[in-house]
């Protein structure tokens, strides 16, 4: 979809976010001054290894934190602010507003309970419907992810790892929410139910105009589902862009070696072990001086261990690096 | 034969595999049986990185394991530098079970959370009666998967360590015992991105280095393309097509092949994506003929001509149509045939 596509305005808009999680007494930040802007219909994926925040950024969008978790800085969705607003606002926010797919489907569900049940319970539990009003909804969310209506009957065990998936996106839009953010929708599945759920999702947002965040580690489905993508590294955003551009020329040293890591059959550069990253991404709590990728940087120079870059915009892009600041300078 | 030198990667030949499950439904008596592999045959060279790849349920970690001697085969034979793991006792299936060693996916799986990184590599060490000092033969193995210092990783346990970390430590218990042939089951599939290359890295570094033979399981090509010196691609429980990495996976014969490269995503690149109609294959109904036509592309599209009976009721066997490249299609078999007819 082109960028005009979207309408105007915005949806979800993040300011300074900053969730810290207590740990042995001491406060750690996970998400680390985050600022993101989604308009309606758009599609933004969120990128980058274990532990660099991008599922806490979710969970925060959703009011769904941990109790040991502080927030600060702002997250407005439509006219809400999510951030300290009260338990019966987010309860109607969510689903209706923001709904989540969640990965590893199979432990989303009631193994004791038919299938088509448990969506019709969602279904009643956000909206004010009757229970056969709710049954044919569901019905019509099945027809609309690629199940066949009469399945409902079954139960969880008797569906496929990517039937479960499809039923859980069903589930996601039951209420019609402008927003879904999918974690890691297609980890856990195999190369060819990996891409019909990819398709399900570019077709959904096609036909209803949903804003989307998928959030992954596997920058390879990106390309498939999202417009925008933005790269996290130790509770920051390192580097955002459009998605083609950034995946073809990713310029900060981080998003660099995580396209790296993805091997293209065909591709004789491809051949041989693909180039990884040494290192671990820094515990929350021992952020390394300057900027954090430093040690880990392959490229790094003078200023990077001691001066933290800000998220800076190169042309289209953005990027917090020294690099690519003296790259742009010359 | 010494450790180290590369007459210490073993052979593997494997001929007319069978591996069948029997099952029971849990209402009412219709049982019946599964063939998981169903007349596999291949060969491996000693040192070689030989990738078997497919979708779940094509019976790729059940060849795995039937190499490992963990499951009895029907039928048929497999050789390790002469040795059948079925016919193996005592002894005998112990030096086995030590030459040929296995990483699974799930290091956390793979490891007792209550056991030491020492005692995880150790425990083999003991058990095979290993000569030489314990602890020298643990610190060097976990100094060659790269945990180094090796002394810093004894006393922890895995909950301490990254995913990357855990892996490295399923490896050096693998290791330790110096096996000839290595089988990987989806090594790097619960792995971040930037953790898979580094342990990729390793398994291939340390192929040479210790001298083994390297049986790559995955469903991701893009990993087959990457290291494999040959690949299999598995479907329902037979080799659909078999050769040279380059040729398999950038001049497809098979159609099943076709299909799975059309779905493995690329970095950068959006397409919507050719998936396959169909059910996905069932091992318990496989189809007769071409057990792939249900889904066959060229056969519905009716490109498959006068094949199309010999698609639906003969099953097509693996068959040599260019030098060193194998595979089991009538359509395709036949095609090759007519080119290499004309004048």
């Amino acid at each position: 979809m082109s960028e005009t596509a979207a309408p105007a305005g915005t949806l979800l808009e993040i300011r300074n976010l900053r969730v810290l999680y207590e740990v042995r007494g001491a406060k750690a930040p996970a998400v680390d001054g985050v600022d993101l802007t989604l308009r309606p219909g758009e599609a933004l994926g969120l990128a980058g290894e274990s532990g660099c925040g991008k599922s806490t950024l979710a969970l925060a969008c959703l009011g769904l934190l941990p109790r040991n978790a502080t927030v600060e800085g702002s997250i407005r969705f439509q006219e809400t602010e999510v951030i300290g607003a009260k338990p019966g606002r987010l309860r109607a926010l969510r689903w209706a507003g923001i709904s989540m797919v969640f990965q590893g489907a199979m432990n989303a569900f009631n193994p004791v309970k038919r299938v088509g049940d448990q969506v019709i319970e969602a279904i009643l539990l956000h909206e004010d419907v009757s229970r056969s009003e709710a049954r044919s909804r569901m019905q019509e969310l099945f027809e609309h992810v690629g199940i066949a209506p009469r399945r409902a009957g079954e139960y969880p065990h008797e569906f496929s790892g990517g039937m479960r998936q499809r039923v859980m996106i069903a589930m996601a839009l039951a209420c019609d929410p402008p927003l879904v953010i999918a974690d890691e929708p297609t980890t856990a599945l195999d190369v060819m139910i990996q891409a019909q759920i990819l398709n399900l999702l570019a077709q959904l947002r096609e036909e209803s105009n949903i804003a989307l965040i998928v959030i992954t580690h596997d920058l390879s489905v990106l390309a498939q589902v999202t417009e925008r993508v933005a790269v996290m590294y130790a509770g920051r955003i390192v580097e955002e862009g459009a998605v083609s551009d950034l995946l073809i020329t990713p310029r900060h040293p981080y998003t660099r070696a995580l396209v790296g890591a993805f091997p293209i059959v065909g591709d004789p550069a491809s051949r041989g072990v693909p180039a990884g990253l040494p290192g671990d991404p820094p515990h929350p709590e021992a952020r390394p001086s300057g900027c954090a990728f430093h040690p880990r940087c392959p490229a790094a120079f003078e200023p990077c261990d001691s001066i933290d870059p800000v998220l800076e915009r190169h042309g289209q892009r953005l990027a917090a690096c020294h690099l690519v600041a003296r790259e742009e300078a010359r | 034969m010494k450790e180290g030198t590369p007459g210490h990667a073993a052979e593997l030949e494997v001929r007319d595999l069978e591996v069948r499950f029997a099952f029971r439904r849990l209402f009412g008596d219709s049982g019946g049986e599964v063939r998981a592999v169903d007349g596999v045959s291949f060969d491996v060279e000693p040192g070689e990185v030989f990738c078997i790849a497919g979708e779940s349920g094509c019976g790729k970690t059940t060849l795995g394991r039937a190499l490992l001697g963990l499951v009895r085969p029907h039928s048929g034979n497999i050789s390790i530098s002469g040795l059948d793991p079925a016919r193996l006792k005592g002894e005998e299936l112990r030096t086995f079970r030590r030459q040929v060693q296995v990483v699974f996916q799930d290091p956390m799986g793979s490891l007792n959370p209550r056991q030491s990184v020492y005692e995880a590599v150790a425990e083999g060490v003991r058990i095979h009666g290993l000569p030489g000092d314990e602890k020298e033969i643990v610190a060097r193995a976990l100094a060659r998967a790269g945990l180094r210092p090796p002394e810093r990783f004894f006393l922890s346990y895995p909950h301490e360590l990254s995913g990357g970390q855990r892996q490295r430590v399923v490896i050096a218990a693998a290791i330790a015992l110096e096996p000839r042939v290595l089988i990987a089951d989806e090594p790097v599939s619960m792995l971040d991105a930037s953790v898979r290359g580094e342990i990729l890295d390793l398994l291939v570094r340390l192929k040479d280095e210790v001298g083994m033979t390297l049986v790559l399981i995955t469903h991701d090509l893009a990993f087959a393309w990457a290291l494999a010196d040959r690949v299999a691609i598995m479907y329902l429980g037979k080799i659909v097509e078999l050769g040279p990495a380059q040729k398999v996976l950038t001049e497809p014969l098979h159609p099943y092949t076709k299909s799975l490269l059309a779905v493995t995503p690329e970095v950068g690149r959006r397409r919507t994506h050719k998936v396959l109609t169909g059910e996905p294959p069932d091992p318990v109904l496989i189809p007769p003929g071409c057990r792939f036509h249900p889904r066959c592309p060229v056969l519905r599209s009716g490109e498959a001509g006068s094949q199309e009976p010999r698609c639906l009721g003969e099953v097509p066997v693996l068959e040599e149509t260019v030098p060193g490249h194998r595979v089991a299609c009538h359509v395709a078999g036949e095609s090759r045939i007519l080119t290499t007819r004309r004048p």
